[in-house]
């Protein structure tokens, strides 16, 4: 290459000059490091230590639609030790497992083991109690490598909507793949809506390196650069209004069920009740072992959501479905009618209306309002297996609401391929058909599907989507981040036809033979379907969906009272009540007096 | 050996065994910090001098046509290797980077290094006159990539970087045309320059004026352009498309020592280490950072920082002196003999060592972001220093035989 000078010789002291420059560089960082503030860092090193703190930012609160705390943070203290210093000092390990009352050698072992060779502090203990924070006070001079941080714990300001709400607790090592942004300890929400916004809520964490002397004690903050401020986690404005939350909670007090409302402009959930219920306080702060495994153990299941997780048969609330798709499908006309003998025979099986007696002849209107078994056995029929699945896909039944919640169950619709799989390769025969149509038997739905369905009903014209969250508010910015109603799909019904199944549903309330005839109201006029679904484990379970008022709804909503017996006693009351605080409260008069009528119902 | 053969190059041998000197030290403190009664770390590190010694001994002695006529041989036994990880590999801390040995391990990506250095300057002096099409340089690159992918897919940032440092350098060296070099750092400048709107555009003026006046025309020039655009308009587009969760999840893939609140912690350390040595240091394992373990990986990528610590500015001075001593010296011999093969080898070494000092000592003083990659002859770690002094022993030879042809 000797021959091609010029070139090869301004490459050669391009590569030179390049690399002397940095080398350079390079000279003058370390002049400047090592000489210039040489003596500035020699103090850093002589006496004191750095320390790396991660700072938790509070974790976002949740608002009703008023605006009204549901769920909010209060301060607590947590311990935190360096891993690497406490590995290699036995008698501070010793004496700071002794204040957190907790065993050496778990500590030692289970805890700072694994992170034995980082410097990067790890949570000891969460949330101490006095005890624990007096027992390390007294002590910090001789642990050096612990200290204490001032942390947000969940606070539960008024202990309402614990299972719509959701909890937090910490992270394990298996989960970390669902949460990518967490790190092992860190509390992450769990269920319900801390877990589904758990990213929203949880904020970004900050850090900063502080100095320490020799005791551990802080003395200042290193380099403000080298500060990151902690983002706080953003703020749910719910559409649950709390004191029908706490009307719907109280009334079920004692019970088992659920009570769920919706808001029939937009689908917005308004209550969303579930009975028995449990303090989410005691999930806020450490949990308490004993606490846990009872709220596990219960039989009456507390930590379950029967609003949305359980699945029951719908009972008769399900015929204003089976009228709106005879009459959508023009296999019956508005003029039909069925004579009613109290009974009604497919093959060799009979079918008994719950009037033994008999309803007579039995129009469409009647046929609701008085819940006529057997005009539904004719009706589901005539509409066959394929009718009656269509009736109920019309309104959303058999699959997920998509609403924001954790392990929200399908439902069932039996399909005549269910039944086969179920009973044998020909397990089914016409004999299933009357009892679905009357909700009975294979037939499967959430009280939320049920809300909905009955939310569909009083719109008439669209099926809703619930929800919970309205809206996500930034703290930190002042914005707030509307999220629009979702869509919902049109029910595709002609208003004519809408127009008898609401009649009949109004009749149910006002009509005189009504079920529910005892809930009339002029304050809040309700309209609505009792319900009776048969319960292999005892009392049959009290239903009753209904909207309000009639005319120009504004809510629907969804009582189940387990083993309740009878939808017009036991449910439709609370319903009332439930619909009644809130229309009232929408108009602005605060703190309805719950009517006598609730006390005759018990 | 007759009049032909001179004597290995005294220089490059001072500074080789100097650094390797220095490390041994360096390590007996960190080992002696760790509180290891046997010195493991120490006579560990003493052991693999004492093979990577032999090994540069065997290099100089084989004749470097040898390594010419196997090149592209040992090049692809380089592939295979890191091939072979990605199956059987050893997996710690998230990465597959080892091969088990039993008694130790083996890094296939730092034999790496040398095997593609060998593969990449025999193929740019095997077609002198082709040099300056299109096609050479788009195969040189391809050869190049193939091991870094292997190795970023590892993940191995860190190491993986030094490949495209080390290709660049050794296309300026054979000589292809400048603008294909500017084309080459077009994309790297998109990326890195677009999340400031002046700075990028203005990367983009220099680019074009760059080739403006190596006298090209339209084709490179607009090339040029269409690279730098796409890849800038690009880059913010995707990445503002992934979740923030994803951006870090990609980021730690990517590269796992990058843990923010970790790394931040190590640069303060080590920034707190070298800067309280001063002038002239706190004594042999006096250093209170790097004996009171606050110095994390001390004694492999911040070996450096414990230097430092306990030798002062007159310690750091002495190491960078000897890493640029022997980088002129490499880069003198490269310019003078004869064979093109053997240029190639001596300037790409340099390069490759030098890329990895100023890598690792810009990132110890808080310049460079923290990557991982280790300190040539001085870190702890058996394939790097056994790597290292190969390569060594490949200038060296360079130096022994620089007249032939």
């Amino acid at each position: 290459m000797a021959n091609q000078t010029s070139g090869e010789t301004i490459r050669y002291f391009s590569f030179l000059g390049i690399v002397a420059a940095l080398f350079c560089v390079l000279g003058v960082r370390l002049f400047e490091l090592q000489v210039l503030q040489g003596n500035e860092y020699r103090e850093k090193s002589d006496s004191n230590r750095i320390r790396l703190v991660e700072t938790t930012p509070p974790r976002g609160v949740m608002r009703d639609r008023h605006g009204r705390l549901l769920l909010t943070n209060r301060a607590s203290y947590s311990c935190w030790g360096v891993p690497r210093e406490l590995w290699n000092d036995r008698a501070g390990l010793e004496l700071l497992s002794g204040a957190m009352r907790k065993n050496t050698e778990f500590v030692r072992q289970n805890m700072i083991k694994p992170f034995r060779s980082t410097f990067q502090p790890m949570r000891i203990e969460r949330d101490l109690s006095f005890g624990q924070l007096s027992a390390f006070e007294e002590m910090r001079d001789r642990i050096p490598g612990a200290f204490l941080e001032l942390e947000q714990q969940r606070y539960y300001s008024r202990s309402l909507a614990a299972h719509a709400l959701g909890y937090v607790s910490e992270v394990s090592k298996d989960e970390l793949e669902k949460f990518p942004y967490a790190r092992v300890g860190d509390l992450v929400g769990k269920r319900g809506l801390e877990r589904i916004y758990d990213e929203a809520l949880r904020g970004v964490p900050g850090r900063r390196f502080s100095i320490v002397n020799a005791h551990g004690q802080e003395i200042a903050d290193e380099d403000k650069l080298d500060r990151i401020e902690p983002i706080a986690g953003k703020e749910l404005w719910l559409s649950i209004d709390a004191d029908v939350q706490a009307l719907a909670e109280s009334l079920m007090t004692g019970k088992i069920g659920a009570v769920v409302a919706m808001d029939v402009r937009n689908g917005g959930v308004v209550c969303m009740a579930s009975a028995p219920t449990y303090d989410p306080q005691v999930f806020a702060g450490r949990i308490d072992s004993k606490e846990w495994n009872r709220l596990l153990t219960d039989p009456q299941k507390p930590m379950l959501n029967r609003a949305s997780q359980t699945m029951y048969p719908p009972g008769s609330t399900i015929k204003m479905a089976m009228l709106t798709e005879a009459l959508e499908s023009k296999t019956i006309t508005p003029a039909f009618t069925a004579s009613c003998p109290g009974h009604y025979t497919v093959g060799n099986r009979t079918f008994k209306c719950w009037n033994k007696k008999g309803h007579g002849s039995v129009n469409v209107y009647r046929a609701i309002e008085e819940s006529c078994d057997v005009f539904f056995y004719k009706v589901g029929m005539m509409l066959g297996a394929d009718g009656i699945n269509r009736a109920l896909a019309r309104y959303h039944f058999g699959t997920k609401t998509g609403v924001d919640q954790t392990s929200e169950a399908d439902g069932l619709i039996p399909s005549e391929a269910y039944y086969n799989k179920r009973y044998g390769p020909s397990g089914w025969t016409k004999g299933f058909i009357p009892s679905i149509a009357i909700g009975q038997g294979e037939v499967l739905v959430t009280p939320l599907q049920l809300c909905a369905y009955a939310c569909a009903v009083g719109d008439g014209k669209v099926w809703k989507k619930p929800f919970l969250v309205s809206g996500v508010y930034d703290p930190q910015t002042k914005t707030l981040q509307k999220r629009e109603a979702p869509p919902g799909e049109p029910l595709s019904c002609s208003p004519e036809n809408m127009a008898i199944v609401r009649e009949g549903a109004r009749r149910v309330v006002w009509g005189g033979g009504g079920t529910a005839r005892r809930q009339q109201d002029e304050d809040c006029p309700i309209a609505g379907k009792t319900g009776t679904a048969q319960n292999a484990h005892g009392d049959d379970h009290a239903w009753f969906v209904g909207y309000a008022p009639y005319d120009d709804p504004i809510v629907a909503c969804c009582v189940l009272v387990e083993f309740g017996e009878h939808g017009s006693s036991a449910a439709a009351p609370i319903a009332k009540e439930v619909m009644r605080a809130f229309v009232l409260s929408e108009r602005g008069i605060d703190n309805p007096p719950i009517s006598a009528n609730l006390a005759t119902a018990e | 050996m007759s009049g032909r053969y001179q004597f290995p190059d005294p220089w490059i041998l001072i500074s080789v065994l100097g650094l390797v000197g220095i490390g041994l030290l360096a390590n007996y403190s960190t080992s002696f910090a760790e509180g290891e009664l046997e010195f493991t770390h120490f006579y560990r590190q003493l052991l693999w001098a004492t093979i990577g010694g032999g090994l540069m001994i065997m290099t100089v002695a084989i004749p470097l046509r040898v390594f010419q006529s196997f090149a592209y041989v040992i090049y692809i036994i380089g592939v295979l290797s890191l091939i072979g990880v990605m199956f059987f590999g050893h997996v710690e801390m998230g990465a597959r980077r080892w091969i088990d040995l039993g008694a130790f391990r083996l890094q296939p990506s730092e034999f790496a290094k040398v095997t593609t250095l060998l593969g990449v300057a025999r193929f740019l002096t095997d077609f002198p006159r082709d040099i300056g099409k299109a096609w050479v340089t788009i195969v040189a690159v391809a050869t190049c990539v193939v091991p870094m992918g292997l190795i970023l897919v590892e993940p191995d940032l860190g190491t993986s970087l030094v490949f495209p440092m080390v290709m660049f350098c050794l296309l300026a060296w054979a000589g292809i045309p400048f603008w294909h070099l500017v084309l080459l750092l077009t994309p790297v400048l998109a990326v890195l320059t677009f999340w400031h709107q002046t700075l990028h555009i203005a990367t983009l003026a220099a680019i074009v004026a760059a080739i403006f006046f190596s006298r090209r025309r339209l084709v490179p020039l607009a090339l040029a352009v269409i690279v730098f655009l796409s890849v800038g308009s690009a880059t913010p587009h995707l990445w503002g498309k992934l979740h923030p969760y994803q951006q870090k999840r990609l980021l730690t893939f990517i590269n796992p020592e990058a843990d923010p609140l970790g790394s931040a912690y190590q640069l303060i350390q080590s920034k707190i280490a070298i800067g309280s040595g001063g002038i002239t240091g706190k004594g042999f394992l006096h250093g209170t950072q790097t004996q009171l373990k606050f110095l994390p990986e001390g004694h492999t990528d911040f070996i450096f920082s414990a230097w430092g610590e306990e030798f002062g500015f007159a310690g750091t001075l002495v190491v960078a002196v000897l890493f640029f001593i022997l980088f002129v010296r490499a880069m003198r011999l490269a310019q003078r003999c004869h064979n093109p093969f053997y240029s190639s080898v001596a300037a790409g070494g340099a390069c490759l060592i030098t890329a990895q000092v100023l890598t690792n000592l810009l990132m110890t003083v808080g310049f460079l972001p923290v990557t991982g990659v280790p300190l040539p002859f001085v870190s702890y770690g058996g394939s790097s220093l056994l790597n290292m002094l190969t390569l060594s022993g490949l200038m060296l030879s360079v130096s022994v035989r620089w007249r032939e042809y």
